[in-house]
Formats: structure tokens, C-alpha cells, sequence
């Protein structure tokens, strides 16, 4: 019994790949030798094992057939974007003052990113694909998942974008991912981050798509914290809804690091994946994965997190939340794994979802898996609605139902949007989550009637 | 405590399973093997009806489709069974019994030493059973007290040949023989097993009980247990299960289902202690046991509370449908694993009506090399408006080799439902140790107590009689283990 998906959208990608290898074309620049040989190997496995199916457990409630079944193609040229310079300065974040690094299509464009500082090195093309970090690090973390669609990946990006961050970084950093095709495209893209011992940086990715042409975005990011490194990571989708998105995140800690993530989906990608896996290979390293989705329309936003805890003494805390509008799905799976002999460990997760319409659906999968005996894990999961009483108590205090609506559900996501570490974020999340809030269409709960007297 | 807790765990892993004997009795026994021929036999041997027998076939053909492809999804690796090695009937041979004088001498020497002799049985708790010993019902007491207030039970066998019309409507309706490779299995081949109708309006006035035991060597035992409460009636049935000790592994594949019409209430409690193989994890009994009832009127109500202990390989779901509104489901379990077992279990609550409530208290300890998991789905459909769930599974663990593991599905297609889940897992932690040394208990006392206390709220939940024999096997696994 197979228990994948072969489609057209597979056989175009397989013959693509072949055609371009044996015309010698198989990437736009020459790749080392070394790095030529994971991307082989990844496409045989690809091949060997296609697109997974809801017949397997890590994709039970995420159908990757609907998204696929359009035939995307890759995008040969970039397009020439009526005015990019406006749509950067749009897209800025209010207040934040970052390094911009502006990406298009997958592609750095120079033109629209800022002068970067002495302390990070960017590096793109055939400069990453020689940076002395390439061969120690591209592929050998996010491929040893076992990943389909992270061996998509590797076998089909045509280079990668390599962050080097080799001291404190003076300002955040903002990396903005546009995308602007005529046509249905797939776009491949990776970034290979490396921090250096004892740095601080904060790193913002947004995403954004300026045309309404059916995007399939594969974006996968390994991500290498040397010891006592702090690093915050915001992610921010704003794709439209004819994208499908698939990010996968694979951070490896080493001792004393500390890592915040803050991950935001947003209306109104009618697909969003993603799987973020922070590994704690160093002791006394902490993890801190925050979450908030919000979806509308027919949106699927599946959230899937690994903190994999190897070796002693070391934190994790993880909180979701999700609201859920329209006919949109939520789908968390939340794992953490306390491996044997990491003893001391704490490792929290949460998750909350207020479904706020009728047909929304929420699947929540807190999962566990220990192999310790000295650690305090704990995990919860919630699905519910807005409080009557607490609406009640704010009506009583002469708030209209919808300001009391607002109230209640944007402090629901402030118990997230104020993990972020820096006030310029904080505020623009919390703004996003205003402007995507539908209140008028959010439904009240309604008393339950009064159980019924058990016959006698 | 380094040098304690080593001591502890040699203690723990040369524990002896106490309850391993073998009871000599003459067996009726069909070769090993399983076909077309195998089922023919055992509903002949048993004088079924043709129905029946069609049914048992169809269970065969779904049987031998499913085992193509055995799961895989669970937390361990399924080992290889061989479905033709195994033979699939073996009965006691001296049947039809009318009183307990009749009964062999060596089977009530059996239950003796299991505490639970039959004939006090009788004055003491007010407890009928129904003695299942290999497969085919050997003595069946208090069927007349019982008869007065028109409660049927008794075995399978019986109930097939004298309330075929209630058999025929309700068995499969819970438990299809489609629904996994093992309730196929046992479909194709079930051999004895338990019925039980409770009429309109009938509270049963005691706690019907059965205990099985595997006994003959190589006999998978298939037991197929159906209990149904009818409008307004009420319910409570004791399942326990010992099993000699063995060095092969033993295949306990039974199903049980449970159907509660409007307002009826069942109570479902099992003590399971089958042998859990030695402490280099050869032998023991490979517990894959498909449970479920039906809340089909409103008002229903179903309670499963299990206490489980022994079996190399524990595997099983025991849930509920909640269809009838307002009905309630629960599941309390505590899940003992030492040594190298396994157990895979939890619950599946399926709310379907409105106003559905359910609560599932989840206890898990493992110690030793064992792996326990708690896996259970919490559904709630489109129309469950206000449904309500509480979820609690916690893991104890005792020693730094063993596992322990939470797999939790909530899907929930209602927004007025209210969903809870949560999960902690800890050790014994050793403030609570010193404390209680502080009050002059050993380590041994106090490790007892307060596992002892970590199980209460699910031990609660069991009948009077049975939390004792609980009690005695929690410790009876914890006794000299823990310090």
C-alpha cells in the first residue's frame, strides 16, 4: 500500500530535474562537489518517496492534494515589479529600524535592502555555496528529518542565502520575502544561519506576495546557535489566499542559548505548514516557542513543533493560540521528546483555540514522548469560546458587545503577542491581529440550556 | 538515594509474578491453524445458527484482509504473530454444570488461590459469576436471583442459543468485524464470552463479575463480551484476569461492547494482570483488546475504569460513542508497566450528541525498561453542540531506562464545545519522600503511599471488592521495588 501522492505535479518536478541534469543545467551556478551530492540524494529520495499523503500520521489532518493539484511551474525571470521601492518602504515595519534584507521570489535583490554592518555577513549564490560554513552545515540539519518536502527542497533551490551572524548585530534584522509571479509558480528557497558564540540578534521574516498568481512557497531554514547565543526570531505570513506555503525550521542550540520564536500566521494563504524543530544539544540551553494563528476563509494553518531535548538541564516552553474564524482549520501537534540522560529538564506546551464560527475546526495533537525520569513536563491543551460571564462583566461596565469582543479576544493573543522581545513588534503583531479580527462575525457562546432531571 | 534506588530496581525486576500456576484440567483442543474449516468447527462445535456462522465468515474474510497489512501506527513494533500456530479452541470438558459440586476440583482450587472462591462468593459479596476458565463459561451462579428481576446473564454460547433475537440485533453493532485486524479476528473465531441484559428500569442489585483465565498452553483466548442496558436500567460488571505463568506469548485479542439505551447506566471495571513475561521481557501475553460502548439513548451513561498491571504488550482503547444527548462518558485507567512491557492504551470519546459530557483520568506509571503510553481522541462533531470534555493523563516515572509518552487527539468541529486536556510527568519527587521519612515511614512505605495516592482518584472508581484486589496488585508490583 502506498501511502503517497504521485501527481502530475510530481512528474512534472521529477522530469524537470532530469532534463535540466542532463542538459548540465541542473543549477544556475556550479555547486561543490560536496553539496551536488545532497542535492542528488535528496531528489532520489523524493522521488523514491513523493509528496506525503494524509495517510500518514504527520500529515492526518493537512491534504497536500488540494494545493497540488495545481501544476506550478518555476519562475524563470523575475518579473519586472511596477514599483518594488514603494512596496518595500509599504511593507516596513513601523518603529522597528532594522537592517532590511529584501528577497524576491526567493532571490536577494540588493537594490532594496539596506547597507548591512561589519558584524553579519550575508551571502548569496555561488559566495554561499563557497563560505567555508556551506559544507559543514547546509543539509545536515533539516535533511536528516526524514522531511519529503524538505528534500524537495534541497533537491530543487537553485542556491541559498547564508546569514552569518559573527557578532551582536546593533539593530534587528528584517528579511522580507516577496513574491511576484505571472504565473503559477514554485519557489524554492533556503537560508543557512549561522550564529557565533556569545552574539545577540533579533531576526524578522515577513511574508508577502504582490500578485495574485498561485504561489507554492517551500522555504526551509536551518539554523546553527553556537554556545551562549540569544537569538529571537519573528515570523510574520501574510501571503494571499492563492498561496500554499511549506516552511520548515530546524534550530540547533548549543549551550547557554537561548532562542525565542514567534511565530505568526495571518490570513490569507489558503495553505499554511510549518514545522519547527528546535534541537537542545547544548546543556543549560533554552527553547521558548510562541505561536498565535489566526485564520479566515478556507484557511488550513497547521503549526507542527519539535523541542527535542538531548542533553541536561536545559528549558523549553511552548504556547500556541489559536482563533479561528469563517470555514477556516487549525491543526497543532505539538511534540516534545526528553531524551535519555537529559535529566533536569523542564518542558512546557500549551495550546488555546476559540473557534469563533460554526464551521471552524480545530486539530490539537500535545504530545509527549520521555525517556527521562528527573523532569518536570507538563502540557495542556484548551478549545473553547469567549467567557459569557466575562462578556457579561464588560457589557454591565457600559462596553459595546463589540469592544468587549475586541477586549476579550485580543487579550486572548496578548498572552502571546507580549512574549515578543521588542516593543516595535509587539505592536505591529498585536495591529495585524486587529486588522484580520472580524468581530461582527464572531459568534457569542450561548448559555447551555439547563441539563435535563434524570428520570426516575 | 543512589545506592535505594538501585536496590529498589533489582528488587523490582526479580519480582516473581505471583499469580503463576497451571491448572490441570482435561482440555477439548482444535489443532493450531486458522481457515475456513477452523470457524465451521467452532460454530458447530458450539450449535450456532447459520447467521451466525455466515457472520463469523465474513469476520474471517476481513481478517485475512487486514492482516496483509498489520498497523503500524502504534508506539511500538508489533512483534510477528503466527494466526497458524495458535489453536483457536480449547474448552474444559465437563460442561453442563447445576451446581458448584459439579465443578472440577482442581478449577476451584484455581480461584482459591486467585482469593475469590466461588462458594463464598455466594454469601459474601453478593457477586455472581460467571467463571470463564479457557474459553467456555464452566459455572454460573445466582442465574436464578437474577432471573426474578429478569436480568439475563450468561455465556455467549447460551445467550446465542436462547435470546437469539437480542443476540442477532445487537452483537457487531458496537465492534464491527470491519473495525480492526484483531476484532476480525475475533469475529471469525470468538469462542465464549459474557452476555448481559439488563430490562427496562432495572437497577441489577449486584455486581456481575467474570474472570477469565488463560490456561491451556497455545490458546489465544477470544472472548466477545456484549452488555446491553436497556431504557432506564443500571449496570455495573467486574472483569479480572490472571493468567499461569508461560514462557511463549499468548494472544488475548477480545472484544467487548456495551450498548446503554435512554438513561441506562453501565459501569465497566477491569483488573487486568495477565503474565507480563519475565524481567528479560521473554514470554508474557500480548493484551490487544477492542472495548467500546454506546451511549445510544439520551441520558445514557458509560464508565469504563481499568486497572492495568500486567500483559507483555497492553493494547487498547476503551471508549465511547456519545450519541444520545445529554449522555455522559468516562474513563478512568491506571496503567502499571515494570520489567520490558509495554502498554499503548487510553481512550477514544467520540461526542456525537448534544450537550455530551466526558472526563478521562489517565494515570500511568513505568518503571524498569517499560515503555507506557497514553493515547486517546477527543472528537466532537458539527452538531455535538455544547459538549464538554475534561482531560488528566499523567506519567510517573520510577528509574531513568523506562519511557513514558502522551498522545493526545483533540478535533473539535463545534465552537461551543468546551475542551480541557492536560498532561504533567514527573518522578516521585524526593521533598515528598523526605517528608514522609520525617513521619517515620521507610523509603518502601512512602513510595507506596504515595503512588497508592497518585492512583486513588481512578482506584476510587472501582467497586468495593475490586479496589481491593487493585490495591493488592499495585502492590504486589510496588512491594519491595520502590524505597
Amino acid at each position: 500500500m502506498n501511502k503517497s501522492i504521485f501527481n502530475s505535479f510530481y512528474h512534472y518536478l521529477i522530469d524537470t530535474y532530469q532534463q535540466l541534469q542532463a542538459q548540465g543545467q541542473l543549477t544556475p551556478f556550479s555547486w561543490p562537489a560536496a553539496l551536488l551530492t545532497h542535492k542528488q540524494h535528496a531528489f532520489e529520495k523524493f522521488n523514491e518517496q513523493g509528496f506525503p499523503s494524509t495517510k500518514q500520521e504527520d500529515w492526518k489532518y493537512t491534504n497536500l492534494a488540494a494545493p497540488l493539484q495545481q501544476i506550478y511551474q518555476f519562475p524563470v525571470v523575475s518579473p519586472a515589479y511596477p514599483d518594488l521601492k514603494a512596496e518595500v518602504q509599504r511593507l516596513t515595519i513601523p518603529h522597528l529600524q532594522a537592517y532590511r534584507i529584501v528577497l524576491l521570489n526567493g532571490r536577494f535583490e540588493p537594490s532594496l535592502s539596506d547597507q548591512l554592518p561589519e558584524s553579519m555577513g550575508w551571502h548569496t549564490d555561488a559566495d554561499a555555496l563557497h563560505h567555508y560554513y556551506a559544507e559543514e552545515y547546509f543539509a545536515s540539519l533539516a535533511d536528516v528529518t526524514q522531511v519529503p518536502l524538505v528534500w524537495l527542497n534541497t533537491a530543487f533551490v537553485p542556491g541559498f542565502h547564508l546569514l552569518h551572524i559573527r557578532e551582536t548585530v546593533d539593530r534587528p534584522i528584517h528579511v522580507m520575502h516577496l513574491y511576484a509571479t505571472q504565473q503559477p509558480a514554485f519557489i524554492p528557497e533556503r537560508l543557512l544561519l549561522v550564529a557565533e558564540e556569545g552574539v545577540q540578534v533579533q531576526i524578522t521574516e515577513s511574508f508577502h506576495q504582490l500578485t495574485d498568481a498561485p504561489t507554492f512557497i517551500n522555504y526551509v531554514a536551518e539554523q546553527f546557535l553556537k554556545e551562549k547565543v540569544a537569538m529571537d526570531v519573528y515570523l510574520i505570513n501574510q501571503l494571499h489566499a492563492q498561496a500554499a506555503f511549506f516552511h520548515h525550521s530546524e534550530i540547533y542550540l548549543h549551550s547557554q542559548s537561548t532562542f525565542h520564536h514567534l511565530n505568526c500566521c495571518f490570513p490569507e494563504a489558503h495553505f499554511i505548514r510549518n514545522n519547527i524543530n528546535a534541537r537542545l544539544q547544548g546543556s543549560q540551553s533554552e527553547a521558548n516557542l510562541w505561536g498565535i494563528y489566526l485564520g479566515n476563509q478556507q484557511q488550513l494553518i497547521d503549526n507542527h513543533t519539535i523541542v527535542d531535548h538531548q542533553m541536561p538541564s536545559c528549558n523549553s516552553n511552548e504556547w500556541y493560540k489559536g482563533l479561528l474564524q469563517e470555514k477556516s482549520t487549525g491543526v497543532f501537534n505539538g511534540k516534545i521528546f526528553v531524551e535519555k540522560g537529559a535529566q533536569q529538564t523542564n518542558a512546557f506546551q500549551k495550546n488555546n483555540t476559540i473557534l469563533l464560527s460554526q464551521e471552524a475546526t480545530i486539530h490539537a495533537k500535545p504530545q509527549l514522548e520521555i525517556f527521562a525520569d528527573d523532569v518536570k513536563c507538563s502540557h495542556g491543551s484548551t478549545v473553547g469560546q469567549m467567557q459569557e460571564d466575562a462578556l457579561f462583566y464588560l457589557r454591565t461596565r457600559g462596553l459595546s458587545e463589540r469592544t468587549a469582543k475586541q477586549l476579550l479576544l485580543e487579550a486572548f493573543a496578548f498572552d502571546i503577542v507580549s512574549k515578543a522581545q521588542n516593543q516595535a513588534m509587539e505592536d505591529h503583531i498585536m495591529q495585524l491581529i486587529r486588522d484580520h479580527l472580524d468581530l461582527s462575525a464572531a459568534i457569542l457562546p450561548q448559555s447551555a440550556s439547563p441539563a435535563h432531571v434524570r428520570k426516575t | 538515594m543512589p545506592t535505594t534506588d538501585q536496590d529498589i530496581l533489582q528488587q523490582y525486576a526479580d519480582q516473581d509474578y505471583a499469580f503463576g500456576f497451571e491448572t490441570r484440567v482435561e482440555m477439548d483442543i482444535l489443532p493450531p491453524g486458522l481457515n475456513e474449516d477452523t470457524v465451521r468447527f467452532i460454530s458447530a462445535k458450539k450449535e450456532e445458527p447459520e447467521w451466525l456462522l455466515q457472520w463469523r465468515l465474513k469476520g474471517l474474510e476481513q481478517f485475512r484482509r487486514l492482516s496483509k497489512d498489520m498497523p503500524e501506527w502504534q508506539n511500538f513494533k508489533l512483534p510477528h504473530i503466527d494466526f497458524q500456530a495458535i489453536s483457536y479452541y480449547a474448552a474444559p470438558k465437563k460442561r453442563k454444570l447445576k451446581s458448584l459440586d459439579e465443578v472440577d476440583p482442581e478449577i476451584l482450587a484455581t480461584f482459591e488461590k486467585l482469593g475469590i472462591p466461588l462458594e463464598e462468593q455466594k454469601m459474601l459479596a453478593g457477586v455472581a459469576v460467571d467463571a470463564v476458565m479457557d474459553s467456555v463459561s464452566v459455572a454460573t451462579t445466582f442465574q436464578e436471583k437474577l432471573k426474578e428481576k429478569g436480568i439475563i446473564f450468561c455465556s455467549m454460547g447460551e445467550a446465542v442459543k436462547h435470546y437469539p433475537d437480542l443476540v442477532k440485533k445487537y452483537l457487531g453493532t458496537v465492534v464491527p468485524y470491519s473495525d480492526n485486524v484483531f476484532a476480525a479476528l475475533n469475529a471469525a473465531v470468538f469462542s465464549d464470552g459474557s452476555f448481559c441484559y439488563i430490562p427496562k428500569g432495572v437497577r441489577c442489585p449486584m455486581e456481575l463479575s467474570t474472570y477469565f483465565r488463560i490456561n491451556a498452553s497455545n490458546t489465544g483466548q477470544f472472548e466477545r463480551t456484549l452488555i446491553i442496558a436497556d431504557e432506564g436500567a443500571y449496570v455495573s460488571y467486574l472483569e479480572g484476569c490472571t493468567a499461569p505463568k508461560r514462557d511463549e506469548n499468548q494472544l488475548h485479542a477480545a472484544v467487548v461492547e456495551l450498548i446503554a439505551l435512554d438513561h441506562a447506566e453501565i459501569k465497566y471495571s477491569t483488573v487486568q494482570n495477565w503474565f507480563p513475561g519475565d524481567k528479560n521481557g521473554n514470554g508474557g501475553v500480548f493484551n490487544f483488546v477492542t472495548k467500546r460502548g454506546i451511549c445510544k439513548g439520551p441520558h445514557s451513561k458509560i464508565s469504563w475504569t481499568q486497572v492495568e498491571t500486567g500483559s507483555a504488550i497492553t493494547w487498547k482503547y476503551p471508549s465511547v460513542i456519545l450519541q444520545g444527548d445529554y449522555s455522559v462518558g468516562e474513563f478512568y485507567s491506571v496503567a502499571m508497566t515494570r520489567n520490558h512491557q509495554i502498554a499503548d492504551t487510553g481512550t477514544k470519546m467520540i461526542h456525537l450528541g448534544k450537550h455530551t459530557r466526558s472526563r478521562i483520568i489517565s494515570k500511568g506509571i513505568s518503571a524498569g525498561y517499560s515503555q507506557n503510553s497514553y493515547r486517546g481522541q477527543v472528537r466532537v462533531g458539527a452538531r455535538a453542540d455544547h459538549a464538554r470534555n475534561f482531560t488528566q493523563c499523567d506519567s510517573l516515572l520510577i528509574g531513568d531506562k523506562c519511557g513514558a509518552h502522551t498522545f493526545p487527539y483533540i478535533d473539535c468541529q463545534n465552537p461551543t464545545a468546551i475542551l480541557e486536556h492536560e498532561a504533567t510527568t514527573s518522578k516521585i519527587a524526593e521533598d515528598q519522600i523526605f517528608y514522609l521519612n520525617q513521619r517515620g515511614l521507610d523509603n518502601e512505605k512512602a513510595v507506596a503511599l504515595i503512588v497508592n495516592g497518585y492512583a486513588r482518584e481512578v482506584l476510587n472508581n472501582l467497586p468495593m471488592e475490586f479496589a481491593v484486589e487493585a490495591q493488592k496488585l499495585l502492590a504486589i508490583s510496588l512491594d519491595g521495588s520502590v524505597g
